[in-house]
């Protein structure tokens, strides 16, 4: 019973100690409250300027380059498969060869047109592109057509000998 | 009794100054870090560049060279020794237009045989090819004879000047015949499978020439380098 | 008194001062691991691959337009007419295989009637390569040594 007293003064001793000495400090520094909300303040703008930093600057230009890599390893690809797909020569052939291309490119979808003895990939983002020439025999006397990504993309080989044309078809 | 306690800074107030500090520092080092990734992104990207077109220029200009209707070789994968000297780098860009605006070397065997420009850190493309030189042998032969030529040839000339012969046969099938008696010099085409043997009719009289044109072939390794 | 009060006071200010330190640690960890994911080596061997295909298509053309030793259309024709053609001319097939591709490419030939050459090994890059002939299909094998 005694005792009792004993410790409540000696606690509100201690309690009443540490109000006071809070008192004293309360004007040298912040309280922990007020830092953490400092800290989770500067932690979330931290995190809001990097990531704004980082997609408004350094992720869609990496994106844009990793798209062209994609795109002249695809060009190159078809124009190879193009030039594969000669038969020898022969009195008359008849040839469809199916081409496997990615159904996009940086989202969206891209045509490899072929014109004028090249193939040229058309792509809406302005840094993917590419234009190749094609190494064809003698005997190849066209080649035309367009190839649409996502359909299906097949090289028609038709002719006879000397006069062969090459249609790249989308269907 | 409460002494005044000794003016030591609250542990609690020393938490607040240090922690602030103490993640300023690490957002520092954080972003530091997010720079060196960046680095290293920009390195790899780099880094895996394999030169498609080149590539594919070096496949393309090779595969050319070697096609059977390509100008410098007699038969599929079989090279024209003399073609070869005379092929200039106009002409080459002609038959490969990848080759259009790129440094090319050419090499058989590792001699270079075409080039245009320095296309050292090009890409390389190899192919095995034989190379054929053709000579040329002649002989005499007497009409009411047969004659095995030794060695194969794709063609034969034979030359009817002093020689009244009507037909000719090669290995026993008829490839020329004229009823009146053969003129001039004649060209056949035989096959370079089978040893050859030349007989005329029963009725021939005087010389032929017999001309044809055994090869000889090599290996060699056909190699293109482009860089674009 | 004053002891219990020192004592309750330092734990808790251990453990705060560090917390950013390991937070900081942990978070420089992560970047630098998906950093070292960038520096994965890319594969190469489908070029080497591609290279392989050309050698062993340019040995079977070699191959189907060389006169045959004695009779056949062609060389590969003879070695594929019959088995005992296939036995008696197998040494001579292997010689000039050998002599066509060089030193450093190994090589498989197999015909309808048997193969020649050496064993295809596993995990190495190879090249195949397929002649049609009058008496079957054969395959050419090359890798690098």
């Amino acid at each position: 019973m005694t005792g009792r007293p004993r410790v409540d003064a000696s606690t509100r001793r201690r309690r009443v100690d540490a109000s006071a000495r809070d008192g004293d400090v309360r004007d040298r520094a912040v309280t922990p409250i007020v830092s953490k909300t400092l800290e989770i303040g500067l932690v979330v703008l931290f995190v809001g300027g990097l990531s704004t930093a980082l997609f408004a600057g350094a992720v869609p230009d990496y994106r844009d380059a990793a798209a062209d890599r994609v795109a002249d390893r695809s060009l190159a690809g078809a124009a190879t498969e193009i030039e594969n797909a000669v038969p020898p020569r022969a009195a008359s052939v008849r040839v469809e060869r199916s081409v496997d291309l990615p159904a996009t490119i940086r989202g969206s979808g891209y045509r490899i047109v072929a014109v004028d003895g090249r193939v040229r990939l058309d792509h809406p983002n302005p840094s993917v592109d590419g234009s190749l020439r094609l190494a064809l025999p003698e005997r190849v006397a066209s080649v035309s057509g367009t190839w649409r990504s996502g359909a299906e993309t097949v090289i028609a080989v038709a002719g006879e000998d000397g006069r062969l044309s090459i249609r790249l078809v989308s269907r | 009794m409460t002494r005044s306690a000794p003016r030591r800074s609250d542990p609690s107030s020393d938490r607040g100054q240090a922690n602030l500090a103490a993640l300023v520092v690490a957002l520092i080092v954080l972003t530091a870090t997010v720079g060196v990734t960046l680095g290293l992104a920009e390195g790899a990207l780099a880094g895996a560049d394999r030169q498609p077109a080149d590539r594919r220029a070096a496949v393309a200009s090779a595969e050319r060279l070697i096609a059977a209707d390509s100008p410098v070789t007699r038969r599929e994968n079989v090279l024209n020794a003399s073609a070869l000297d005379s092929l200039s780098p106009e002409r080459l860009v002609t038959l490969a237009p990848p080759l259009r605006d790129a440094a090319f070397v050419v090499r058989i065997d590792g001699r270079s045989v075409v080039e245009r420009g320095d296309p050292t850190d090009g890409v390389s493309f190899r192919r095995i090819a034989l190379v054929s030189s053709a000579e040329e042998r002649t002989r005499t032969v007497a009409a009411d004879g047969a004659v095995t030529l030794p060695r194969r040839t794709d063609s034969v000339r034979l030359e009817f000047n002093g020689a009244d012969v009507e037909t000719v046969r090669a290995n026993g099938r008829i490839v020329l015949h004229r009823p009146g008696g053969l003129r001039g010099a004649e060209t056949v085409s035989v096959s370079r499978s089978e040893t050859l043997t030349i007989s005329f009719d029963a009725n021939a009289t005087g010389t032929v020439t017999v001309t044809s044109t055994p090869e000889r072939t090599r290996k060699t390794t056909l190699e293109v380098r482009v860089d674009a | 008194m004053r002891d219990e009060r020192r004592s309750a006071c330092a734990v808790p200010d251990r453990a705060q001062l560090s917390l950013p330190v390991v937070e900081a640690a942990v978070g420089v960890a992560f970047l630098l691991a998906v950093a070292a994911s960038f520096g994965l080596a890319l594969p190469a061997p489908a070029t080497a691959e591609a290279q392989l295909d050309a050698f062993a298509d340019d040995a079977g053309t070699v191959l189907a337009g060389e006169p045959p030793r004695h009779a056949g259309d062609t060389r590969l024709g003879e070695v594929t007419r019959s088995p005992a053609a296939f036995e008696r001319e197998r040494g001579a097939l292997r010689d000039r295989v050998r002599r066509i591709l060089g030193d450093n490419l190994l090589f498989r030939v197999e015909t309808p009637h048997g193969a020649v050459g050496f064993e295809r090994p596993n995990g190495v890059a190879t090249g195949r390569a397929s002649v049609a002939t009058a008496g079957g299909e054969v395959v050419v094998w090359v890798w690098y040594v």
